[in-house]
């Protein structure tokens, strides 16, 4: 017997059978499918009972209350938006949605690190304990102390018990320099400051308005707190109970904002104020204004008057702004006939300082039609009335760093207003004026990224000795750190949220842990009693807390103290309702109470500050409404007539025209964040493909121009301003102006990490920030530029 | 031997090397290649579920309860047996076991499961329990009577237990019920 060819095909074709009426192929197949989708890295959540926890959002100031889904009281799995929270009403935004890429973010950074070598390179940062950075700073701090005064902190977040606790330790240490992130709200501050007496922020009763007109906010693209003005948008629209609320959107371009306005007032760049006057002008000439208030509360107005008559006719301004002589005519009639109505100011989403004159000239507006302090109108924020600390206790240091200048020039010889102007203080850094600075403590801002004309800022790093961030996150400017001292993020910290911009209620936001913190952070509350301890004398007993929770809780006492407000506990809440003034019956029986109930819902509020009556708003020299500011005369601002009126003087974009042919500028947009952190994975996946592609940010162009350049869609092309140049890619769109051209901000991160570092340009390279004379405030709204083909 | 037998015995070897090669095959489908398909792995300690049913008197939705917000909680916490069992309630080896090993040290029994879906299948025992009204053992095996825990059958390749419910018993069911059989009913 032997074994042929023809037996062997047999064995194996009996084999093959065999194994076809067995499950082994079938199984293996199906198997193997099931294997192919099983790799080890695959996520795989959470099993268990789901709890949810009220908290409060921190990624901006826009203070809404969400609700934190965790699975066996661990994992987080979902943030949505808390509806007994009367701001945002159960609403939520991309970024809050994507807040937990944040906690289990790959950026976050684990324990202090140390850079033992050079600047920037993450290769050398070293980890470190607590123990041995506390003892580092406090070493340092401690021979700093002569030279108190070249301490400088900037903190991103403006209000809120950290900050404070931030400009405080600077007080006590004797150092003048605590300096908050450029915006809006500086020139919101100033302008109230010089027109109406007290300094802070306003008010919008804009859930009551029937009018909008909004100078350049983007309403619904992240101005003030963005759930509340999509909420209100979306009342205004489609609230059968109320009559539609009509919104003028003055921008130059084609936002979102200007798209779901009624009406897009495309005015030229940069002048959106100058329509503002123009509206004045026409409703003063045709003596629309409010009588009562214009000629008891005012002060000013025959010199105000006398401008508009001689600058601003609709002539005048149709010519500045590009807008026709009747459209100017019909929308001041519009406006000082509808009642209530409101101006917006504030560009874009906040970020830009912007002119005071810009400001002054839409309050005006306000001021002219009897909306300020009025329902449906503009007021004053109201205070929440929390406990003071006990005053910071001073030193011979301390009391000479209080007489010492501020590094930025505010409250100076040059600019006496007392500004924010991080802007100047980078100059004076990079010029040498003044004193060095010694150490720069960055607190939850990003300035390396998010500052408009970053270079400075970068150049100035190098004259800084040391560069200190307390950030979560290896951010673009943490990553140049000397010394990390990483904070846990909102959703493991305990944290106030202060009112957020713009509202006409008083709010009071808790953030705290949902769970314990992931890594080696420690709150930046307890660092700095923590530090200021181990420094002791006067600076230790201006910290007489033993962590940050007693320091926080000794304030809130003064809500319980003051008896005001309620915890709201119940959806639908909507303290606009009724109008300000209002007393609420407390819902809290003490202190105690109110802190268990504050940690339950997260949110307090109160509506018993009425908006104060025209005869006590103002605090003016002549206890009225300035539009001619006696203000800014007395706090020694010189000048002409000109100066102390709202008027239209536009800085001019930096370039020349004959060498940067077009405008280039910058916007924002819902779907990038431009906060101290960097976009979520969640929200740039909702980028439009013209938007970001790969690596690659677009310009938008007006087809026109480009057709007159040879560009087309996609195109790459190289923007270059004086500042620099970045490559980009065209997208054509009827959005722009054809003598502009438009960029987003917040793309091009050189940190955090690989779902967004490298992604886009960052704009703030190549734009160049510039100085408002009398201020000192910055302004980039517009840089010149020219477009090559590459 | 002529050329002829020659060729008839090698044809006859051949189709007894095929029948050889075809059983051979089906022995290691059928036999073999479960044995290496699937690992044997048993329970941390043993289970009785008759004993917790007759004795204890408890019913199943004791421990297999569906949360006040409508989810199942599958298979009890800790928590749950710490309830009775806080000291050793008798004498086998498994109850001295709990004792020491998980009620003490608080630790979570780390039991397996025997018919997990996985993570990209949404199932809902709501809507087959209480809207559908099944029974449990309508996909599961009674236990009512089980005194010991069977070992768990866990698929090399897949890493799925043996008795894990395969789609198509899903989709065939839900035609029968004139139930949906879109994709998003399960996979969200």
């Amino acid at each position: 017997m032997k074994l042929d060819r023809r037996a062997f095909v047999k064995l194996i074709a009996g084999g093959v059978g065999g194994t076809l009426l067995s499950p082994l192929p079938w199984k293996m197949a199906d198997d193997t499918a099931i294997w192919s989708q099983n790799w080890f890295w695959r996520p795989s959540p959470e099993r268990g009972g789901a709890t949810t926890v009220n908290t409060v959002c921190q990624l901006c100031s826009g203070g809404c209350g969400v609700r934190v889904r965790l699975i066996k009281e661990k994992r987080a799995v979902n943030i949505d938006g808390n509806p007994t929270h009367p701001v945002n009403q159960g609403g939520i935004c991309p970024l809050g949605a994507a807040g937990l890429q944040y906690l289990y973010g790959p950026s976050r950074i684990e324990t202090p690190l140390q850079q033992t070598g050079k600047r920037g390179d993450l290769e050398t940062m070293k980890a470190i304990s607590w123990d041995e950075a506390l003892e580092i700073l406090a070493i340092k701090l401690r021979g700093m102390r002569p030279k108190a005064r070249g301490l400088v902190c900037v903190s991103g977040k403006r209000e809120g018990t950290v900050p404070e606790l931030f400009a405080r330790f600077l007080h006590a240490y004797g150092s003048p320099n605590y300096n908050v992130m450029p915006a809006a709200a500086d020139a919101e501050s100033l302008g109230l400051f010089v027109s109406q007496g007290n300094s802070g922020a306003l008010g919008y009763d804009l859930e009551n308005a029937k009018m909008v007109i909004s100078f350049g906010s983007s309403y619904i693209e992240g101005w003030g707190s963005p759930n509340r003005m999509m909420m209100a948008f979306g009342d205004w629209r489609s609230n059968p109970k109320r009559d539609r609320t009509k919104i003028v959107q003055v921008e130059t371009r084609g936002s979102l904002s200007a798209s779901k306005a009624d009406e897009w007032v495309a005015v030229a760049p940069g002048t959106e104020s100058a329509l503002a006057l123009g509206l004045a002008q026409v409703i003063v000439s045709e003596g629309r204004y409010d009588r009562t208030f214009v000629s008891k509360y005012t002060h000013g107005f025959d010199e105000f008057r006398r401008l508009l008559r001689r600058n601003y006719t609709p002539d005048k301004v149709a010519a500045i702004t590009g807008v026709e002589k009747e459209k100017i005519i019909g929308l001041a009639r519009e406006f000082a006939g509808t009642k209530p109505a409101v101006a917006l100011s504030g560009w874009g989403q906040g970020r830009m300082p912007g002119s005071i004159y810009d400001f002054l000239a839409v309050q005006s507006l306000n001021a002219l039609v009897g909306s300020l302090h009025k329902p449906g109108g503009v007021t004053r924020m109201p205070r929440v009335p929390l406990a003071p600390w006990p005053k910071v206790v001073l030193d011979a240091k301390s009391l000479a760093g209080e007489n010492e200048p501020r590094l930025d020039g505010s409250n100076g010889p040059q600019f006496p207003l007392p500004a924010q102007l991080f802007h100047n203080l980078v100059k004076n850094v990079n010029e040498g004026n003044l004193y060095p600075a010694e150490m720069l403590w960055v607190y939850e801002a990003n300035p390396a990224h998010d500052l408009a004309d970053v270079q400075p800022f970068l150049e100035a790093l190098d004259k800084i000795g040391t560069l200190v961030s307390f950030s979560s996150f290896m951010d673009d400017t943490t990553q140049l750190a000397d010394l990390v001292l990483p904070g846990p993020t909102y959703l493991e910290r305990l944290e106030d949220a202060p009112i957020p911009p713009g509202l006409q209620y008083a709010v009071f936001g808790l953030s705290q842990p949902i769970l314990s913190p992931r890594f080696e952070t420690r709150h930046p509350g307890d660092v700095l009693i923590q530090l200021a301890k181990s420094l002791g004398g006067n600076v230790g007993a201006s910290f007489p807390w033993s962590d940050y929770e007693t320091a926080l809780k000794e304030r809130v006492k003064g809500l319980a103290d003051a008896g005001r407000g309620q915890v709201a506990d119940e959806p639908g809440l909507q303290p606009w309702k009724g109008g300000q003034g209002r007393q609420l019956a407390p819902n809290y029986d003490s202190f105690d109470d109110l802190w268990e109930k504050l940690i339950e819902h997260a949110c307090w509020f109160d509506t018993s500050e009425a908006m104060p009556s025209w005869e006590s708003a103002f605090t003016t020299p002549s206890r009225k409404f300035e539009f001619y500011s006696q203000k800014m005369r007395q706090v020694g601002i010189r000048g002409n007539d000109l100066t102390y009126l709202p008027h239209f003087k536009p800085v001019e974009p930096a370039g020349d025209p004959r060498d940067y042919p077009l405008l280039l500028m910058p916007y924002e947009t819902m779907a990038i964040t431009n906060g101290p952190v960097a976009n979520p994975p969640f929200m740039t996946k909702t980028l439009f493909d013209f938007q970001l592609k790969g690596n690659d940010s677009f310009v938008e162009v007006n087809p026109k121009t480009a057709a007159d350049m040879g560009l087309k869609e996609g195109d790459r092309v190289a923007l270059q301003t004086e500042r620099g140049t970045l490559k980009v890619r065209v997208h054509l769109t009827g959005a722009a102006r054809p003598d502009v051209v438009f960029i987003p901000t917040g793309l091009g991160h050189t940190a955090f990490d690989s779902y967004i570092k490298g992604k886009g340009v960052n704009a703030n390279e190549i734009l160049v920030a510039q100085q408002e004379p009398v201020t000192g405030l910055a302004i980039w709204w517009g840089t010149r530029v020219k477009i090559s083909k590459v | 031997m002529t050329g002829e037998n020659k060729q008839q015995n090698s044809g006859l070897l051949g189709w007894l090397l095929f029948v050889v090669g075809f059983a051979g095959a089906l022995f290691v489908g059928w036999v073999v290649f479960p044995q290496l398909l699937f690992s044997t792995q048993y329970q941390p300690i043993n289970y009785n579920h008759a004993i917790h049913q007759e004795e204890a008197g408890m019913s199943c939705e004791d421990c297999h309860y569906f949360r006040d917000d409508g989810t199942y909680a599958g298979k009890p916490q800790l928590a749950t047996c710490v309830e009775c069992h806080e000291e050793a309630q008798g004498e086998t080896e498994s109850e001295a076991m709990l004792v020491s090993e998980y009620v003490e040290p608080e630790k979570e029994i780390p039991w397996i499961s025997y018919s997990r879906q996985p993570d990209n299948v949404f199932f809902s025992h709501g809507a087959h329990v209480k809207m559908a009204e099944m029974e449990c053992t309508d996909c599961h095996r009674d236990v009512e009577k089980e005194t010991e825990t069977p070992p768990v059958k866990i698929n090399r390749l897949t890493g799925y237990p043996n008795e894990i419910m395969k789609m198509y018993v899903c989709e065939d069911c839900h035609a029968r019920e004139h139930v949906s059989n879109a994709c998003d009913v399960c996979h969200k």
